[in-house]
């Protein structure tokens, strides 16, 4: 299994971080990207986690 | 993952007819060679190995003419054959290409070690967790030329940084973008009706929706407002007759009269209350009102009965029958086909619920009302209404017998309950038209959401729908830009993290090698870019790319040999001792193709180690598709041949 490189996960981190997302969002896009990574993304979790993002008014 | 390339063999491939190329050492040949230097002659077919190679280790599907392309021209085959014996983590694998160049077709073929299920599979089919970073790009950054090298130099190509992305699988977090464009095209197809994506377009369908609001709140306003004058209005009639009865009951000569009138209209208001009544009362009930319907119904009721319906075994008797193992006459239920003929005949029998409905039919015929003549009931209802009419200008008349003045006031009041009466029947059209909801009456007064409470009720679910599925896709869609822009952050964030590490690893790396630190790599951007204290010489550059590629792959889980054509090219010969010296220390197995002309200053450099391989393969012209293979060192340093130009 591919594992998430630490300087992926802090640049996933810092942009959660950003971008004023929780915790879980952060959970959700690193499982995500570590299951892209090995191919075994599903697309139910990417609408789930698009759905979950909060989005500010700009 | 650690891969190590143990042998290559080749069958009907252009020029070879057959060869094989061992990477192995003899004692041992699950181990193969430090270096594996490859002398072959131009022409011979490095190219084509190395393609081979890129093609056969990520399972790559060739097109017919590139296949085709294989095919020997000098002897005539029609099947080829190109294999590798790799060893992934001690277990042996062997992948096969087998080309039909009648078809211009190729399929795999992989045998597995009996560890992870053994034998031997038509299909490129190494374990999952290989295939899956064997992508024809990442094949690319260990199965390379001397162009991909130099390229990583070249400030016109992006080739380092393509690199890094394929090496740490970032270029697959845009597939996730592209993924999460799929969802919002589907959610918009999904709510095409709505046909409304944007910002802007949601506003207006907020303002749209405001503006129904504000319309229904406003005409229920109208409706009370008109229904208060229909009230007042009617009451104002209401005491105009009360007057007008009042003039007319005070006056003597016609008192007597009016009173036997009123009494007389009272009453048969009465009669044409209860006619009304029991006639309603009858059409509600068809089978009273009409004989046809009458005699149908008892017809339907009789033949019930006749077939005796509803049966009182129902459906569900025969299907549990048939889950039992003997019938309720005592025979056994042996086999599926009486079970099936079972479930055959349920399927004439009715429901329970069925039965349950069609008693109640038979129940409601068997006691229905006998049918009746309506026409006497209506005549007299008709005689009523006239003698009715006929009382109230009678009792009219009586005005003419008032006095002069008596008689003004009851044309005032009479003129007065026109007038109201008038705009009584304005109103309640009014108010039939706001609250209606008979869809006959909308259409032939052809009232829209503005003039109807029902239709504009209507109108505002429909828009709150559409609101309610815009403002969910619109929602959608801006959580898939700011999904993307998250997505490029990240990429663009890990690549320029990663750079670093890889710049300050790469350094320490070239400093150890070199001895010095007089060059160092500099920064990534595309390419890598190499600064010199004293310049920088075309194979310090060159040997600073081989330290960066290498670096790429040392963090990497995955170890994998390097496989190169020409790794030094047209450089000079101090340039090709800079090269040589250090590549060796890069790389757990380095694989080089090169051609005679390279040999002088690479191959000094190299011979200092000592798990070096020397194989010299070229074309032997005294037979057509056959090879001379030498393993011989001594060989190797004196062959050379007339078809390569010396360059240095």
């Amino acid at each position: 299994m591919i594992k998430l490189n630490p300087r992926i996960e802090e640049a996933i981190r810092n942009e959660i971080s950003v971008q004023k997302q929780s915790e879980d969002v952060f959970d959700m896009l690193k499982n995500l990207i570590i299951n892209i990574f090995n191919n075994n993304d599903d697309i139910l979790e990417i609408e789930q986690l698009i759905k979950s993002l909060k989005l500010y008014a700009t | 993952m650690n891969i190590n390339l143990l042998k290559l063999d080749f069958k009907n491939i252009r020029d070879f007819r057959e060869l094989t190329i061992p990477l192995f050492k003899e004692k041992d040949v699950n181990t193969p060679f430090h270096i594996s230097l490859i002398q072959m002659p131009n022409g011979t077919g490095k190219t084509t190995a190395i393609n081979l190679l890129r093609s056969i280790v990520c399972g790559e599907i060739l097109e017919k003419e590139i296949v085709l392309s294989y095919q020997p021209t000098r002897y005539k085959c029609d099947e080829g054959y190109f294999g590798v014996l790799l060893i992934i983590d001690r277990d042996l694998y062997s992948l096969g290409m087998h080309f039909d160049y009648r078809n211009g077709v190729m399929k795999y073929e992989t045998s597995r070690p009996k560890e992870v299920g053994g034998g031997k599979s038509f299909s490129y089919d190494l374990p999952p967790y290989i295939r899956n970073v064997m992508t024809k790009n990442f094949t690319r950054l260990f199965v390379f030329d001397g162009e991909f090298s130099e390229n990583i130099l070249d400030n016109k190509k992006t080739e380092a940084e393509t690199s890094i992305k394929f090496l740490y699988f970032l270029d697959r977090l845009e597939l996730l973008k592209i993924k999460a464009d799929t969802l919002l095209e589907n959610k918009r197809k999904s709510t095409k009706d709505t046909k409304v994506h944007t910002q802007q377009g949601l506003t207006k369908l907020e303002t749209e929706e405001k503006k129904l609001k504000q319309t229904l709140v406003d005409l229920n306003k109208q409706l009370k407002k008109f229904k208060e004058e229909s009230v007042s209005t009617s009451q104002e009639i209401e005491d105009l007759e009360k007057k007008n009865d009042e003039l007319l009951s005070e006056n003597e000569t016609i008192q007597a009269e009016f009173i036997e009138f009123t009494t007389k209209i009272s009453s048969l208001e009465n009669d044409i209350r209860n006619g009304t009544n029991i006639i309603l009362n009858i059409l509600r009930t068809p089978s009273q009102f009409s004989l046809k319907m009458n005699d149908k119904l008892k017809n339907l009721s009789e033949n019930m009965s006749k077939l005796k319906l509803p049966r009182s075994v129902s459906s569900e008797f025969f299907k549990e029958l048939s889950d039992e193992d003997e019938c309720i006459c005592g025979r056994p239920i042996l086999n599926d086909s009486i079970k099936k003929k079972i479930l055959e005949k349920a399927e004439q029998y009715l429901a329970a619920d069925h039965i349950t409905t069609t008693n109640c039919i038979k129940g409601s015929i068997r006691n229905m009302d006998d049918y009746k003549e309506l026409s006497n009931l209506r005549d007299n209802l008709y005689s009523y209404i006239n003698e009715k009419q006929q009382l109230i200008q009678a009792k009219d008349l009586l005005k003419l017998r008032l006095d002069e003045k008596d008689q003004e006031k009851a044309e005032k009041i009479k003129q007065e309950i026109i007038r109201l009466s008038s705009n009584l029947v304005d109103l309640n059209l009014y108010i039939q038209s706001l609250e209606t909801k008979n869809s006959a009456f909308q259409e032939e007064f052809s009232l829209n959401e503005y003039e109807n409470i029902n239709l504009c009720q209507k109108k505002l679910i429909e828009k709150r729908k559409r609101l309610d599925e815009a403002s969910d896709t619109v929602n959608f869609s801006n959580g898939v830009s700011l999904f993307k822009k998250m997505m490029d952050n990240i990429i663009s964030s890990s690549i320029d993290k990663i750079k670093e590490d890889l710049i300050s690893k790469s350094n320490t790396r070239i400093s150890q090698l070199m001895g010095n630190k007089d060059v160092v790599l500099e920064k990534i951007e595309g390419c890598i870019y190499v600064d010199g204290k004293k310049g920088v010489s075309q194979g310090q550059s060159l040997a600073v790319a081989y330290a960066f590629l290498s670096t790429l792959f040392e963090d990497s889980p995955h170890k994998v040999p390097f496989i190169v054509d020409s790794p030094v090219g047209s450089l000079d010969l101090k340039v090709r001792r800079e090269v040589s010296d250090l590549i060796p220390k890069l790389f757990a197995q380095l694989i080089v193709f090169i051609i005679s002309s390279e040999r002088n200053g690479f191959v000094e450099g190299i011979g200092k180690y000592e798990d070096v391989q020397f194989l010299t393969i070229y074309k032997d012209e005294r037979e057509t598709g056959s090879i001379a293979f030498h393993t011989d060192k001594k060989f190797f340093m004196q062959f050379h041949s007339e078809n390569e130009e010396v360059q240095v």
